[in-house]
């Protein structure tokens, strides 16, 4: 069991760790999360296929944890498969899974391309 | 002493039987409820949680010596971090805080093979309560097929918890489930997920003050101080005692000034950790399932073929909703009249026998005579939903949706809708956003439910008597249901422009991959949900069938030899139908449509058996001809026709809008918890009505139609 938690805790991936600066203050403002990469684009009008990362979030509280109970947490990457025959919603591939999202919420979510 | 012992002995060797609980909880489309109908076979019951209108499924089944465990069959949810109605029962259920639901013994947290990361972020979150748990792995054989190799015993290990892999549909490792499940009832608590070390002192912390308070329990301190460190919601605060506010807010200060994200950190622990996991017992997919799902999704989310399907969905189902339901509802009405008739000959008369035949039979039957519709209805969205396309669906419509401030998940309780708004209403708890789930329930009776279908037969044939195309009527009917789906759209946006502006809907909405739907299942649940139908609207409808019957009979005609129609002129509705008059009469109504809309306010389908005693036409329901010649013969006293093309226009714009169903009603006050809404409901649907049926009559006698 020690040894467990010992694996698990050096096994954390590099973006975990990184903790913002400002911390959220309220409950209904934007908080916003950056690493400090150059290259932060916004997910919502990246085009299809092309391999993403998730590098910060300038999301309201709540739904940016919505987004991370999902399984959206920082360093994770994705793919936007399609969008919706009306260009809104986008459906993503993360976490070997589909998840569709609206376009206003994956503006919040800041990828880098690589 | 010879005596008593073997008396004792029975006693000390099996102690009164203490039933335990087990609660079965998982993410959405994980394969639950099949799992859950294998593990209990028919000894299942399907009601409702106290005061909210959450379904709650239990059932029974066997553990390893034979002896009864009681299972709880959870909504299922993607965290314990409470959003939606679903998710705050579920929460409540694993933390023993609803009054008549014991806290569970043992967790099974049944985990979707293919999708193993985040469904094992569940398992991490509920390891935190402390129970002792069994993972029952799904869904293994179609992860084998697509190339993943699992270490199950490696999964079981990290997790601290027996994992058995299930084939719900071939029962495959039920056995050894259950026999984990009684292993476990003496079993040890899980692993958890390492949380920082900050956080989990802030959690340990705050969970000795959530102790002290009386009516939380001590075992799951802990957890709940955690969830509710993290809230970032209303619902998700629910459980937080007013005083330990400030208490809360001073961790929360106290985390961000030593650095943490108090909304981040320990999701990104717990996910973190699931990392570890799956990258020692699971190597990455290459799906074959994945593939066929995404070669699917190419086409039935196509710029144009994805519309094309859809719409051929959609008819598909509503053929089948209004021609092969027509049979079985045949059958009933036949039924309904035959049990009529053999009372009608048995009983003896008097006040009583007309109050079985006409509030009773005529009750049961008209809640009856719909179940064919409803039954289909709920095959078809079962069938929808299990192949996975009513997530492609909303995927679809939902920018559609968003522009009048609905959202892709309101298209099914929309859908519904246009079979009967109450199974409507109920599906609404999937949305999670409380305005947008009001705002759907509000504008869903505006769709043209299947009661309405009467109503509009007759007064269509009214408006074109035999000898008009058949196309002049379809075009009609398809007109009244695209005028109450304009207005439902219309409406929402007014909503969402007015009441409840700038609120912020999120749709976030998991694609599942297509798969075969087992018919059984879909099955016992069209059967659960036909059940809970008739429970909710069977019981309202029959009482007010009652009333209805009991103004329209009393008080009895003072001439003994009246005709049902004079009778009924004499009776409170009748009267009441004459109080209306001038409110109707600018619609161009007189008093006898004045008690056809008080008769059917309670259920639209009634107005056609008004009709039929006010005209005095035996069976109008049946003899529709003689009913429709009846009211055309209909003259003003001046001797102008009543029933002027425009008059009959109105008369169905009227019913395409107006709330004339209590049943809803009822439904929306269980729903919404207060008579605020359904009252609101009530006001401005009638209130619509009139203006739009209003504006028909005089806008036309304008432009010198008659």
């Amino acid at each position: 069991m020690v040894e467990l938690l010992a694996v698990a805790t050096r096994q954390r991936p590099a973006a975990v760790p990184a903790v913002p600066a400002e911390a959220p203050a309220g409950n209904q403002e934007p908080a916003t999360h950056h690493d400090h990469q150059p290259a932060a684009e916004k997910l919502a009008g990246q085009p299809v296929g092309r391999k993403l990362k998730i590098v910060g979030f300038v999301l309201p509280p709540d739904i940016y944890q919505r987004l991370l109970e999902m399984g959206l947490t920082k360093g994770t990457e994705c793919t936007i498969i399609r969008y919706a025959p009306m260009g809104d919603p986008i459906e993503l591939k993360v976490r070997g899974y589909s998840l569709s999202l609206r376009l206003a919420e994956a503006a919040g979510v800041q990828v880098s391309c690589h | 002493m010879s005596l008593s012992s073997p008396a004792s002995a029975p006693a000390t060797a099996s102690p009164t039987p203490v039933v335990r609980t087990v609660v079965v909880a998982g993410n959405p489309n994980c394969g639950k409820s099949t799992l859950f109908n294998a593990l209990t076979g028919l000894r299942q019951k399907v009601g409702n949680y106290p005061g909210v209108t959450v379904e709650k499924k239990t059932g029974q089944c066997r553990g390893a010596h034979g002896e009864p465990i009681n299972l709880i069959d959870l909504p299922g949810v993607y965290s314990l971090q409470t959003r939606s109605l679903d998710e705050v029962v579920a929460r409540d259920v694993l933390l023993g805080r609803l009054p008549d639901t014991p806290a569970p013994d043992v967790i099974v947290c049944v985990v979707d093979a293919t999708n193993l990361e985040r469904n094992l972020y569940l398992v991490s979150q509920l390891a935190e309560l402390g129970l002792p748990m069994v993972v029952a792995l799904t869904m293994v054989d179609t992860a084998e097929q697509n190339g993943l190799v699992l270490d199950v015993r490696e999964l079981a290990k990290s997790l601290g918890c027996p994992v058995i892999p299930v084939i719900a549909a071939r029962r495959k490792g039920l056995v050894e489930l259950r026999f984990a499940i009684t292993f476990q009832f003496t079993g040890k608590p899980p692993n958890c997920a390492p949380i920082p070390p900050p956080l989990e002192q802030a959690a340990r912390q705050f969970g000795q003050l959530l102790a002290q308070e009386p009516g939380l329990s001590f075992k799951f301190a802990y957890a709940e101080a955690l969830l509710l460190i993290s809230a970032t919601t209303g619902p998700a605060m629910s459980g937080l005692p007013p005083k330990l506010r400030p208490a809360l807010e001073a961790a929360r200060r106290k985390l961000e000034a030593e650095g943490m994200d108090w909304v981040a950190d320990v999701i990104n622990a717990r996910y973190a950790w699931v990392q570890t996991i799956t990258a020692r017992v699971a190597r990455p997919r290459t799906g074959s399932e994945a593939a066929f799902s995404e070669r699917l999704d190419a086409w039935l989310t196509h710029k144009i073929w994805g519309w094309v399907f859809f719409l051929l969905v959609m008819a598909l189902m509503f053929f089948t909703i209004f021609k092969v339901a027509e049979v079985p509802m045949g059958w009933i009405a036949a039924g309904q009249s035959w049990v009529a008739d053999w009372l009608q000959r048995v009983m003896p008369a008097g006040g009583f026998k007309d109050l079985v035949i006409g509030g009773g039979v005529a009750g049961v039957g008209g809640v009856l005579v719909f179940l064919p519709q409803i039954l289909i209805l709920f095959f078809f969205i079962g069938l929808l939903e299990d192949t996975g396309y009513l997530a492609r669906a909303a995927f679809i419509i939902d920018r559609l949706m968003q522009r009048v401030g609905l959202h892709g998940k309101s298209f099914v309780p929309m859908l519904n809708s246009f079979a009967c708004a109450i199974p409507g209403i109920m599906s609404t708890r999937t949305i999670e956003n409380p305005k947008d789930r009001l705002v759907t329930i509000l504008v869903a009776p505006l769709m043209s439910c299947s009661a309405r279908l009467p109503v509009y037969t007759l007064m269509i044939a009214v408006l074109f008597p035999a000898g008009f195309s058949s196309w002049k009527k379809a075009g009609v009917m398809l007109s009244l249901y695209l005028l109450g789906l304009v207005a439902a759209f219309g409406m929402a946006w007014l909503f969402r422009k007015t009441l409840f502006k700038g609120e912020h809907s999120l749709l976030l909405l998991e694609m599942p991959p297509y798969r075969r739907p087992s018919f059984r299942v879909t099955l016992a649940r069209m059967g659960e949900r036909a059940i809970i139908f008739l429970k909710r609207a069977g019981t309202v409808i029959l009482a007010i069938s009652v009333i209805i019957w009991a103004i329209s009979s009393y008080p009895k005609p003072a001439n003994p030899q009246a005709t049902p129609a004079e009778a009924l002129a004499a009776s409170f509705a009748g009267k009441l139908g004459h109080a209306i008059e001038p409110v109707i009469a600018p619609l161009g109504y007189d008093w006898k449509l004045g008690v056809g809309i008080i008769s059917s306010f309670a259920a639209r389908e009634v107005f056609v058996g008004t009709m039929s005693v006010i005209y005095s036409v035996q069976d109008g329901e049946k003899n529709a001809p003689a009913l429709r010649d009846a009211m055309r013969a209909e003259k003003r006293p001046d001797g102008t026709p009543l029933f002027t093309p425009l008059v009959c226009l109105s008369l169905l714009v009227f019913y395409v809008l107006a709330m004339q169903c209590l049943s809803t009603v009822a439904v929306v006050r269980r729903e919404t918890n207060s008579w605020r809404w359904p009252l609101f409901q009530i006001a401005y649907m009638t209130g619509l009505a009139w203006v739009a049926a209003f504006l028909v009559l005089h806008i036309g006698r304008y432009l010198g139609y008659v």
